[in-house]
């Protein structure tokens, strides 16, 4: 190995060539004093010399930590494996599902742990609804076909509130305990509480990007003292990268030595990294596009990336780019009880809630038309809720079924509480 | 900071001294740089960013039902009970939020009203301190904060009319005007930090933050005013930080023609619609965004009437996109009950 | 420039070499430029020896010259084409990845780099029956999606098992790692610990580990990544095997997009491909390359159940992105 690429100090490397040593094998044998009267170099450094040439000499080059290591995650010779074993360490590890199961089925079974996925948006699609959905999900017991982790959120946007929380929490608590079927169950419910999935949310604030390098390089060590975390959420990076950046290039430098960090902390701590991401608009030959934001370099950072956006009143998910999955764009709704599956049937446009309301006595008459039409569609939605049901038994696992139901369930909430709002309408 | 008060070998701290880089911006150095520029070795240059690190974070990762103690539950009435149902309790503590709506729709009046309901103590839904009002538009409404002010009796019955009549609430509603970017910039950067540091005020309203950014840019300077508008954003959330302070700011609207950009929901009559202004860059920024509507019609209440108003949650991480009718009445904006 | 160090050849002995030292002579190379005639005098040693040591270092360490034409038979003899599984980019790429080269895929993100390596890993231990090095810097590769790509060619899942077998990976994250990895690749230690020869070293991202150390004002990343270079290229050489490297790219205010890491490293890969996303939905897909045909797009579709496919072949208007070589045999 030559000596310009070992992970010495510069210096300490161009004394060395300078005195003629080129490969790190010419200085085997050598004692420190030898070293230090040959190339000038002190005696500490010459020790450090002769480590790098015993170290590059047994494991097959052992790296000193990384320079995204950290806490010495990656000391070792470089693991080697074949991709049959890589693939059986990809079968045995559980995906986090998301709730919602169309997203679930075009990811192949839920968020992949280990790699490294993105979420952009523009404000207002639900991206940090996601994210909250899986801080919880991620907890759910391994009976239940969760992975019973922790998780650690590392919020710069001050957009992580308890209560939102607290509801989707309460949602899967009573999800789960509707799903009870043996006693395992009986007893893993017995732990699951909101009061527990809050516990185990490990909670930090980051305010500038400065403090997120700082947590980053932190982190490893944190993961290592907490085995059991499963999932780290950061939400968003973009926010504080996009403030106080006058350079460019360093921005884009620190970014990239980020997403390195990040891999390497789900590859070696069996994590999930979930990052959000905002979008920015490019102007592109005269016509303005959505774009997510932080440059043409970050785009290759996550693994995976996942666009959320609104098309006309649906909300589409898009898998943007997946080394294993196909592209593709579900439908899903956030409700009160957090990220869900969209309703299937075809609904009215007066079921939604309206972004504007410049009502006029025409539009009165509009609203009492609607609410008829709502009848209807309930009428037909309660036959949609037959046919799911029936679909859902032919799948085999009784969860989705129970998400469809829950699912259903909220639906019908929703349009109560639409209806309530039609009549108020009426009667103002 | 100081690289003395880091637990850290003397050697390495004389060596980075010796590079004149701060605690800050030795984590914005790649590793092998740090080791050329330091001349330190690789154990030592790990050392060393670890020390930096520990001291830049201000806690290490904590579980959730901790923090639930915190700030970050705290909300700010808005002096209406119904109206607060629809927020879940009021403003965040922590965070801007935005009310935007076209002219005539009451988002003044709303500001207003929070001006005064934050001034309550906590256990009817103030911050027990007063509230800083940058205008940049109009002048103040001075005559219609003293009639909301007389009004207040009225609008918070649940409050003892003892402790309404005790509270001296023109007095601490700090006024201040910015009639250019440059002075709402040092007013934000300077003037408010003070107020907020001696504890006076715990909400900063700015009404509104549309009218410069849209007056002192021409269109071909887009770059620049996003520029200006990240680094004002930047201090608001600063401030809101520090502080745990509520920001409301009031943005105007601007006409949407084409949906084809999907930032918003397009409405299904198809008819022009309004969005808020000041476009995505803002709207990144934003953490609850709120909207305002004048309806058409009447509603009345005892011997006063009004046109019907709407407020509208567009987005907000705790909140359910929805709405409530609401009025502008001689006391303040109030709910309206929605029962059929 | 090797030290002298007694017993490198006869006649150099300790005490020579000890005398050579205080006449300031510590290399191979102060000896080979020195005066001989003034050096035998200041170290009171035969002027002969001295010459024969010197003709003994010389004949060591100096590089042996060989013909254009010798050059050529060996590299006719010696060069492997493998192909990529796929015959339209095979045939932009003059029939497929040459050994002892660097080829280089750059494109956006969602270009679908990532998928035409796992094609080339599938293909060469699948078909060629070869061994794979796949280095993963990112964490995208997806061993479901190999045994995917598989399922697709083969029927048989012990051929499955054994091609999965034959692709080696390593998972490193940080260009320490990658170069420990290389040099220990070059000094065969890793070759035999394969078993079976290696015909393609995959490196899937080159710039996912140079870039964190490049930009602003930090130097050391530039001589890293010429490191990485060399590395890559001596290895390609020494072991006869292609080397297939991805990058990622950056936009130019223009709007244009270019492979990434600068001018310096345009000058490693002896090919480079663009890849492009074109439309929406991750249909068509089109491929530069700036090798043989310049002025050729390839469309290709990346398809969900199997791997890379050829769809069109059709002439581009505007120039290539990267270096213009012709002229190849």
């Amino acid at each position: 190995m030559q000596i310009s690429s070992c992970s010495l100090s510069p210096a300490v490397k161009s004394r060395l060539t300078a005195a003629g040593f080129h490969f790190l094998s010419e200085l085997r044998g050598l004692s420190p004093s030898h070293i230090c009267a040959e190339t000038g170099v002190s005696q500490q450094e010459a020790l450090q010399v002769l480590q790098a040439v015993r170290g590059g000499a047994s494991g097959g080059g052992a790296s000193v930590g990384g320079a995204s290591g950290g806490g010495g995650a990656s000391v070792g010779p470089p693991p080697s494996l074949t991709a049959l074993q890589l693939l059986q360490e990809e079968q045995s590890q559980r995906s986090i599902f998301s709730f919602c199961s169309q997203l679930d089925a075009t990811l192949g079974g839920g968020l992949p742990v280990g790699k490294t996925t993105e979420i952009c948006g523009a404000p207002g699609t639900g991206k940090t609804q996601l994210c909250l959905q899986l801080v919880v999900d991620v907890q759910v017991p391994v009976c239940f076909g969760g992975l019973g982790g922790q998780v650690v959120v590392v919020d710069t946007e001050g957009s992580f509130l308890l209560q939102r929380v607290q509801d989707i929490a309460g949602a899967v608590v009573k999800h789960c305990s509707l799903l009870v079927e043996d006693d395992e169950q009986r007893v893993a419910m017995t732990t699951f509480s909101v009061e527990t999935i809050l516990s185990n949310i490990f909670l930090v604030r980051c305010h500038d990007y400065v403090e997120l390098l700082a947590e980053l390089h932190l982190l490893p060590d944190f993961l290592s003292e907490h085995p059991r975390v499963r999932l780290l959420v950061i939400d968003s990076v973009a926010f504080p990268f996009r403030l106080h950046f006058d350079e460019l290039s360093q921005r884009t430098r620190l970014l990239n030595g980020l997403a390195q960090q990040l891999i390497a902390m789900a590859t070696s701590h069996n994590v999930a990294v979930v990052i959000t991401n905002q979008m920015t608009t490019r102007l592109r030959g005269g016509q303005s596009q959505l774009v997510p934001a932080l440059g043409e370099s970050w785009g290759h950072a996550p693994t995976i990336r996942l666009l959320l956006q609104w098309a006309g009143t649906q909300r589409l998910a898009t898998i943007f780019k997946s080394p294993g999955h196909p592209g593709a764009t579900v439908q899903y709704q956030i409700t009160s009880d957090g990220f869900r599956d969209a309703d299937q049937s075809e609904q009215p446009p007066s079921k939604r809630p309206r972004t504007h309301t410049v009502q006029s006595a025409t539009g009165q008459r509009d609203s009492n038309q609607s609410s008829a039409g709502q009848r209807d569609s309930n009428q037909s939605a309660a036959g949609q809720r037959d046919s799911n049901q029936s679909a859902a038994g032919q799948r085999d696992s009784n969860q989705s079924a129970a998400g469809q139901r829950d699912s259903n369930q909220s639906a019908a909430g929703q349009r109560d509480s639409n209806q309530s709002a039609a009549g108020q309408r009426e009667c103002s | 900071m100081d690289w003395d008060q880091l637990e850290l070998h003397p050697r390495i701290i004389s060596a980075v001294r010796r590079c004149a880089l701060s605690v800050r911006a030795v984590l914005c150095v790649s590793a092998p740089d740090l080791q050329r520029l330091s001349g330190l070795s690789r154990s030592d240059t790990q050392q060393l960013l670890t020390a930096a690190a520990t001291a830049c974070r201000r806690h290490a990762p904590l579980p959730a039902l901790l923090s639930r103690g915190f700030q970050s539950s705290l909300r700010l009435s808005v002096g209406c009970p119904i109206l607060d149902e629809l927020l879940r309790g009021g403003l965040p503590a922590e965070g801007v939020t935005e009310l935007s709506g076209e002219s005539g729709a009451g988002k003044t009046q709303l500001a207003l009203q929070v001006c005064l309901s934050v001034q309550y103590p906590t256990q009817y839904g103030g911050l027990d301190a007063g509230a800083v009002f940058i205008s940049t538009e109009d002048s103040f409404p001075v005559r219609r904060l003293q009639q909301l002010i007389r009004g207040q009796s009225c609008l918070r019955s649940d409050v003892p009319p003892s402790l309404i009549s005790s509270l001296n609430f023109s007095d601490r509603v700090y006024i201040e005007h910015a009639a250019d970017l440059a002075s709402l910039q040092e007013c934000v950067s300077r003037r408010v930090p003070l107020l907020l540091a001696r504890g006076l005020v715990r909400l900063v309203v700015v009404d509104s933050v549309a009218a410069l950014f849209r007056s002192d840019f021409l269109a071909s300077d887009w770059l620049e005013r996003n520029r200006q508008l990240l680094t004002f954003s930047a201090a608001l959330h600063h401030l809101s930080r520090e502080y745990s302070t509520p920001v409301l700011c009031i943005n105007q609207v601007t006409d949407v023609f084409s949906s084809s950009d999907s930032l918003v929901p397009s409405s299904s009559t198809g008819t022009p619609t309004v969005a808020p202004a000041l476009g995505l860059a803002w709207a990144n920024q934003v953490m609850v965004r709120l909207m305002m509507w004048r309806l058409q019609g009447t509603v009345s209440r005892g011997d006063q009437s009004s046109a019907p108003r709407r407020l509208q949650v567009v987005f907000a991480p705790h909140l359910a996109r929805g709405g409530r009718g609401a009025g502008v009445w001689r006391e303040g904006v109030r709910g309206l009950t929605e029962t059929a | 420039m090797v030290v002298l160090r007694e017993g490198m050849c006869p006649g150099l002995d300790a005490d020579l070499v000890r005398d050579l030292r205080a006449a300031g002579i510590k290399t191979v190379e102060d000896v080979v430029s020195s005066d001989i005639e003034d050096l035998a005098q200041r170290c009171s040693v035969s002027y002969k020896a001295l010459f024969a040591i010197r003709r003994v270092l010389l004949a060591q360490h100096a590089a042996f010259p060989v013909s254009g034409a010798d050059l050529y038979e060996e590299l006719l003899s010696s060069t492997a084409i493998i192909s990529t599984g796929n015959p339209s980019l095979d045939k932009l790429l003059d029939s497929g990845l040459f050994t002892g080269e660097i080829t280089e895929l750059s494109g956006g993100p969602g270009s679908g780099k990532s998928q035409v390596c796992f094609g080339v890993a599938v293909h060469v231990s699948l078909h060629l029956k070869q061994s794979v090095i796949f280095i993963d810097t990112t964490g995208g590769l997806t061993a479901s999606r190999l045994l995917q790509m598989m399922q697709t060619e083969s029927s048989n899942p012990e051929e499955q098992t054994e091609a999965l077998q034959r692709i080696h990976v390593f998972r490193l994250f940080n260009i320490f790692s990658l170069l420990d990895c290389l040099f220990a690749l070059r000094s065969g230690r890793l070759q035999q610990a394969c078993a079976g020869s290696v015909k393609a070293v995959i490196v899937d991202s080159v710039s996912a580990v140079i870039s964190p150390l490049l930009g602003g004002k930090q130097n050391e990343g530039m001589s890293l990544m010429i490191q990485v270079a060399g590395a890559l290229k001596t290895m390609a050489k020494d072991f006869n095997v292609a080397a297939l490297v991805t990058n990622h790219v950056t936009r130019s205010d223009s709007g244009g997009v270019q492979p990434g890491l600068g001018v310096s490293w345009s000058h490693i890969p002896r090919t480079r491909v663009l890849l492009e996303r074109r439309g929406e939905g991750g249909g068509g897909r089109a491929l530069q390359s700036a090798l043989c045909d310049p002025d050729q797009v390839l469309q290709t579709a990346l398809s969900h159940q199997g791997r890379v496919r050829p769809a069109v072949v059709e002439p581009l208007e505007r120039g290539v992105v990267g270096k213009e070589k012709t002229g190849r045999d």
